[in-house]
């Protein structure tokens, strides 16, 4: 496609933008390098710990390491159909958003390098529920956007993967592998990259937030999209935390588990269920603007951004 | 005498299995499922554990649709049915892979204890 004008050249670029200042937010807040986490600690752990112990993270670690590396590869339809519709601003904002992701993907696998888990082959922890949100609605969503980039498809590709991949299921993540390692004061190394991939996270959110917020002021056949969607996904959503619950019940009913962890199943599934409203609550605030400048406005006044 | 011990053959292992796990249905209760070992190297074969409403029973070949692969080594699964090796160090040790349903997998071992072979 041949560029007509540059943005940069006719003006300048709109410093007030909420992409571009999360986007300053991004450079100053996510300069954490995963090669810095000293992962010594969390190896002797890892070693001390029962095999009955070892095999509770596994499902967890294969979760993540597959969800951040489908992420950082999914990400690059939205950056391209942001792009092509002039949106300079948040492209900038999203170089620094598939920066994030690639760090979060090096630092799951060098988590499990040197607690000496590379090798093993995780697969077998991908539930149905799992497939079928990372291996099949992610990419289908994301790339649909190399052929068509209307509001509905933006949406539909920002709701599954800012709101349901990055919103439900790696929050809820997060959570439950705070759950059980800091509770057992445990894997130190891998909690305090917990931590920035988290703090990342939030941005990531807002952006999704953000993108399907502006498609829908005060249009309710957008928003309408967005619902549907995030109610279509949801059995999935809540599946694939379900499975893992169910993993770890299952472990600690036979009488021969030797683990000192510690978990609530229940208290998990609950978790993932509020993240679930509280995502589309979030959006559901849209419906106090008429259209996207109002949102804009509103956005750079109270400060959110 | 050690050396003059002859392993048992996989067919052998299974056989008492089943032997096994027909004396006692009720250990195998809340484990329906069929779990599939696919034999690796030396004595390699494909052997089901079936458990369901017909009682409890192994028999070689895939008879049906397993809902979890477990695949090893011969030695190993001797260790495992031994009680010398179980199944979640051996798939920590990478003697063992698992393809499908986790949660039964985790049964198996406490269908393995129940008994002395
Ligand atoms: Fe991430
Ligand atoms: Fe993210």
């Amino acid at each position: 496609m041949a560029h007509e004008s540059f943005q940069t050249v006719d003006g300048e670029i709109n410093w007030n933008a909420p992409m571009y200042r999360l986007y300053e937010k991004a450079k100053k807040n996510g300069k954490w390098n995963p090669a810095d986490i000293d992962f010594t600690q969390d190896k002797m752990d890892f070693d001390g710990m029962t095999e009955d112990e070892k095999i509770t993270s596994m499902p967890l670690v294969a979760s993540f390491s597959a969800g951040e590396e489908a992420v950082t590869l999914d990400i690059l339809p939205m950056v391209y159909a942001m792009a092509r519709q002039g949106r300079l601003e948040d492209t900038m904002f999203l170089t620094t958003f598939m920066h994030d992701e690639a760090k979060h993907t090096e630092m799951f696998s060098r988590w499990q390098q040197q607690v000496g888990v590379g090798e093993m082959e995780l697969s077998n922890f991908h539930s149905d529920s799992y497939k079928r949100i990372f291996y099949e609605e992610l990419p289908g969503s994301m790339e649909r956007l190399n052929v068509d980039d209307s509001p509905q498809a933006v949406i539909r590709a920002a709701t599954v993967y800012n709101m349901v991949v990055e919103g439900i299921l790696a929050e809820s993540g997060y959570h439950s592998f705070r759950e059980i390692f800091k509770k057992a004061g445990l894997l130190p190394g891998i909690l305090q990259g917990i931590d920035y991939l988290n703090q990342d996270e939030g941005r990531h959110l807002q952006f999704g937030i953000y993108t399907i917020q502006r498609l829908c002021a005060g249009k309710d056949e957008n928003l309408k999209v967005f619902h549907d969607y995030m109610d279509e996904l949801w059995p999935d959503a809540f599946g694939v935390v379900e499975y893992l619950t169910s993993l770890y019940d299952v472990q600690m009913a036979q009488d021969w588990t030797n683990s000192s962890l510690d978990f609530d199943s229940e208290a998990m599934k609950k978790y993932a269920k509020r993240q679930f409203d509280i995502r589309k609550k979030q959006v559901d605030r849209v419906k106090n603007f008429n259209n996207a400048q109002e949102l804009d406005e509103q956005l750079v006044k109270a400060g959110t951004v | 005498m050690a050396k003059n011990y002859v392993k048992p053959s996989m067919q052998e292992v299974f056989q008492i299995i089943d032997a096994a796990v027909k004396t006692d249905p009720s250990v195998t209760k809340g484990k329906e499922g069929v779990y599939q070992f696919n034999i690796k190297d030396e004595d390699e074969g494909t052997y089901q554990l079936i458990i369901d409403e017909n009682g409890p029973r192994t028999v070689e070949g895939a008879e049906q649709d397993p809902y979890v692969i477990l695949t090893l080594k011969a030695d190993h699964f001797r260790d495992l049915v031994a009680g010398d090796l179980n199944p979640t160090a051996a798939f920590m040790g990478g003697k063992l892979k698992i393809k499908g349903n986790m949660g039964l997998a985790l049964k198996l071992q406490t269908v393995l204890n129940s008994f002395d072979f």
